[in-house]
């Protein structure tokens, strides 16, 4: 389109390879391998200090990596100058030209590479189509809304057409609603300009709603990459399964050796069946994972799982029941609530609770 | 909040205040005035006249001085200001480094000297420059008052420097911009308030010296301050009030401008 000269098979596909970052005695990154496909929508997700704002900016080029290669289209840029890359960054506060207006802003890149004026004007237009603020050029930075500065910042980023776009939690200054709508069209300017998106953020759900991948990290070091999907629902280990979305985690030891499905003797007693990704042999100690809407509410009976229930905390569309089991152990069932109004249980009431053995995995230790 | 300390409580506070306020501007209230007197006390009021403020632009010294004033200002303030801005960016915008916050203090420290020290300094100085050059010109003067305007030209601006969003010039860096580029679209742009404000200061530091001119200068070069204590050693006219209160004028519009810029939105 606007940047001819770059060849078809150049994507935008990024591999990290031995990436580490060290501040003094402080190593931020240990040692990363990361393959980033060309046009897809990724995601660095992690709590604050996980290392995830600190690898988007040595892919922008504002950190060195201590060690390891940065490759672009097969092209070490790990020690390239920010303006030497063709990745372009949505900072998290924007970082808006104050002094400048909207077509300016957007046209920035375009005039620091000497592009004629005609050019600059005509994909500032588009630029502007694109976000949704066709006719607003000419007004200033201050006098746009922060969901309206937000899109600037977008166009102005995507403006030279990079081959990669960094977002550092570019939505958390947004509120809730808007933050919905931005999550949509972010999801439609990556598929509409066939841009690789590399999206940092350290909220689970932003990222299981927009990206193709997640990876998620902690310590400064990678805990799983694949699709919202797996992430969700293959969590590899604790902090995985823990960090997204909410998990009952339950302790207990292989009763017969098998791969599939295993009968685990949870504490207390109870025999369960869960999901093992590898053979496991028998007396082992495992922990399982169990989301909250797999579970369910049941009358109490011998040889079930029970419990008493401590809290019950209404959510419109559904319901969640905190229990602390017999053995002492914390569990969170969740019920999707229903029209025809069906009894609860109260609280204080001693309930049995199952667990769906398909949606019961055995976590990597 | 009736849990934080209230000093306008205390008993006196109206009092004080006022004392105050009449410490500070009542002497200059009652120049201004004498400026306007038609005799020639300057205590004694005896109707109001303008010939003062006539007499004093028919006056060749008057004039001569104050042209004098100016030139040395302006070019002292420029030169300030310029070693301010360079000083301000390479004690800002660059990594840390050994020795940086020794420069910092370096270039404030001035301000705290006695400015007779500085003063006798710098005529030991130059008497022996104008020896050995036999050059008696303005230089003297000229690079004695940018010397001692740098501070203040150099406060405003690194000031403006630190309180800017840094993430604005990483920005444009990424947007493909040299170093040159950045600090020609964004930083240079962003300072300007910055610069305008540490140049007026400058400009009114010089204009107003007193002792560091007295010192420096050479025969016949006399500026409008010291010009004015020349003439108080004689025969004291109103005249004397009317330059002032022009002088005051002068240095009102330009804290005007200085506070209107500095104020400017930094956003």
């Amino acid at each position: 389109m606007l940047d001819t000269t770059r060849p078809s098979e150049d994507d935008g596909t990024i591999t990290l390879s031995g990436i580490g970052k060290s501040f003094g005695s402080f190593t931020a990154i240990e040692h990363i391998d990361l393959d980033i496909r060309g046009n897809e929508f990724f995601t660095l997700l992690g709590p604050s200090g996980c290392g995830k704002t600190t690898l988007l900016r040595m892919l922008a080029g504002f950190e060195t990596p201590s060690r390891g290669e940065i490759l672009l289209n097969g092209r070490d840029i790990a020690r390239l100058a920010p303006n030497q890359r063709p990745i372009n960054t949505v900072f998290q506060n924007y970082a808006l030209f104050p002094h400048l207006s909207v077509a300016e802003n957007i046209g920035f890149a375009l005039k620091m590479r000497g592009k004629p004026r005609s050019e600059i004007e005509r994909t500032v237009e588009e630029m502007l189509a694109l976000v949704q603020l066709d006719g607003r050029g000419g007004q200033l930075i201050t006098q746009l809304s922060g969901g309206q500065q937000q899109r600037v910042a977008l166009a102005r980023a995507l403006a030279p057409r990079p081959a990669v776009l960094l977002l550092d939690e570019p939505l958390s200054a947004l509120d809730q609603k808007l933050r919905k709508n931005m999550q949509i069209e972010l999801k439609r300017l990556q598929k509409e300009t066939g841009i690789t998106f590399v999206f940092v953020t350290h909220d689970q759900e932003e990222a299981l709603t927009m990206s193709d991948r997640i990876a998620v990290l902690s310590n400064g070091a990678l805990r799983q990459v694949g699709t919202p999907h797996e992430i969700y629902n293959h969590p590899v280990d604790r902090f995985v399964a823990d960090f997204i979305g909410e998990t009952n985690l339950l302790e207990g030891r292989v009763v017969h050796e098998g791969a599939g499905r295993v009968e685990v003797a949870l504490e207390g007693g109870v025999t369960v069946t869960a999901q093992a990704d590898r053979p496991l042999a028998a007396g082992r100690a495992v922990t399982l994972a169990v989301r909250p809407e797999n579970t369910a509410l049941a009358d109490p009976a011998p040889g079930q799982l029970c419990g008493k229930i401590d809290q019950i905390v209404y959510f419109g569309t559904d319901t969640h029941f905190h229990l602390t089991l017999d053995s002492g152990v914390p569990l969170v069932v969740r019920r999707q609530n229903r029209a025809d109004g069906q009894m609860l249980p109260p609280v204080g009431a001693r309930v049995g609770v199952t667990l769906e053995s398909e949606a019961t995995r055995i976590l990597k230790d | 909040m009736t849990r934080h300390f209230d000093t306008k409580s205390l008993p006196g506070f109206g009092f004080i205040t006022l004392l105050c306020f009449l410490m500070l501007y009542l002497p200059i209230a009652v120049l201004v005035v004498f400026a306007f007197n038609a005799g020639t006390s300057i205590a004694i009021w005896q109707g109001f006249s303008l010939r003062w403020f006539v007499s004093a632009a028919q006056n060749d010294q008057v004039i001569e001085a104050s042209i004098r004033s100016l030139q040395i200002a302006v070019v002292a303030a420029g030169l300030a200001t310029v070693s301010a801005t360079l000083a301000a960016l390479a004690t800002t915008r660059t990594k840390g480094y050994r020795g940086m916050k020794t420069k910092v203090l370096l270039f404030t420290v001035p301000l705290m000297v006695p400015e007779i020290v500085t003063a006798v300094a710098l005529l030991i100085v130059v008497a022996r420059l104008k020896v050995w050059t036999g050059y008696t010109g303005l230089g003297y003067l000229i690079l004695s008052h940018a010397a001692f305007c740098v501070p203040f030209a150099y406060m405003p601006i690194r000031a403006r420097l630190a309180g800017m969003d840094s993430t604005l010039e990483a920005a444009a860096m990424d947007l493909y911009a040299s170093r040159w580029q950045c600090f020609r679209h964004i930083t240079l742009p962003l300072l300007t308030p910055g610069i305008i404000a540490g140049f007026m200061l400058a400009f009114v530091i010089s204009l107003d010296d007193v002792v560091i001119t007295e010192f420096v200068k050479s025969a016949g070069q006399d500026t409008l301050p010291t010009y004015m204590l020349g003439q108080l050693r004689r025969n004291i006219t109103p005249e004397i009030n009317a330059i002032s209160t022009a002088f005051l004028a002068l240095s009102v519009v330009l804290i005007v401008v200085f506070y209107l810029v500095s104020n400017r939105k930094k956003t």
